[in-house]
């Protein structure tokens, strides 16, 4: 019934959306064509992890109180996080520069206790998407890949670099427990989705891997609602 | 310097005609310099730059601080300084690990 439910509103949100032109209502800049990708089996880009994480953390915002109890965390939306990291330690001395100063401030943010989690979705070979969470209060990279393959050297090297950058501690490496995909297409929603997971403390859950085009649906959904509202309220 | 010239030049900072140089960066290091108005739809300079690397404004990614700029950002809106950088990316997909 909910399967159902969500269909009849993608159907009316197709009728009433423009072929083209630019989405209105999330971050980045996208085409309203764009959001289609969502109904199909074909691969997510960066835009769509951008607004799947963007919707996340409006969600997770909107329900979580702030608790000093709570793991505090952020979640970056722009999947290129981990491309700049790396040019930085290839120019180790261009991380002390104002070029960096953004990440800096985040590493700073993360050892001060302001946020004690960091997540963010990475492309592995220009193929795969997977999960990432550092917890800095427990000193550990929570590493999640749909397909249970461990984290590769690369990505774990420089996000050692950088966390090295900020504390002498060494970070240990733990699976996250994402779900396992079943298909040829579904890598970046359940990354996103075990990060939301891991975030809200389980309680946003794990979505079961039959259910994981369902969740695209629910996601079309969202995005399409939100840039009827901007435009209507614009 | 005086404290008449560092008057004039905080006015000329936050003037949104003043022209501001920026330097975009692609992954692999290539640099293309732009010097636009303050006040300027960072669009433009995206439009601009893929016309001169030949490729498709929607098949790259401009981000700066670490965020992707946003449609109606300006120079000015983001609070950026002169000879500031912007990274340049290419789209990213995946699936599954082939």
């Amino acid at each position: 019934a909910e399967t159902k439910s969500l269909l009849r509103k993608a159907h009316n949100h197709l009728q009433a959306l423009p072929w083209t032109g630019p989405l209105h209502g999330v971050r980045g800049e996208t085409s309203i064509d764009k959001i289609t990708i969502y109904l199909t089996k074909e691969w997510l880009a960066d835009d769509h992890i951008h607004h799947i994480l963007e919707l996340i953390n409006r969600e997770l915002e909107a329900t979580m109180m702030p608790n000093m109890d709570e793991p505090r965390f952020i979640i970056q939306e722009s999947t290129h996080f981990l491309t700049l990291m790396g040019q930085a330690q290839e120019n180790p001395s261009t991380y002390h520069t104002t070029s960096y100063d953004w990440l800096r401030h985040l590493g700073e943010s993360l050892v001060g206790a302001v946020y004690n989690q960091f997540g963010t979705v990475i492309n592995l070979g220009g193929n795969h998407w997977v999960a990432c969470i550092i917890d800095f209060r427990k000193e550990t990279i929570h590493y999640g890949d749909s397909l249970g393959k461990p984290i590769p050297t690369l990505p774990l090297g420089t996000l050692r670099w950088w966390i090295s950058q900020h504390t002498e501690s060494t970070f240990m490496v733990a699976n996250l427990p994402i779900t396992t995909q079943r298909d040829g297409y579904s890598c970046g929603i359940l990354a996103c989705n075990v990060i939301a997971s891991f975030c809200s403390d389980q309680r946003v859950p794990l979505v079961p891997a039959n259910r994981a085009d369902e969740m695209q649906l629910e996601i079309f959904v969202r995005i399409a609602a939100s840039h009827h509202n901007h435009v209507s309220t614009h | 310097m005086s404290d008449e010239e560092q008057n004039t030049q905080d006015i000329k900072a936050e003037d949104p005609n003043a022209p501001i140089n920026v330097k975009v960066v692609s992954a692999s290091g290539e640099e293309v310099f732009f010097k636009i108005k303050r006040s300027t739809k960072l669009s433009k300079l995206q439009g601009a730059y893929a016309s001169k690397v030949g490729k498709d404004v929607s098949s790259i990614r401009f981000l700066y601080d670490g965020s992707r700029i946003q449609d109606d950002d300006t120079p000015s809106s983001l609070d950026m300084e002169d000879n500031d950088t912007i990274d340049v990316m290419v789209e990213q997909v995946g699936g599954s690990r082939s």
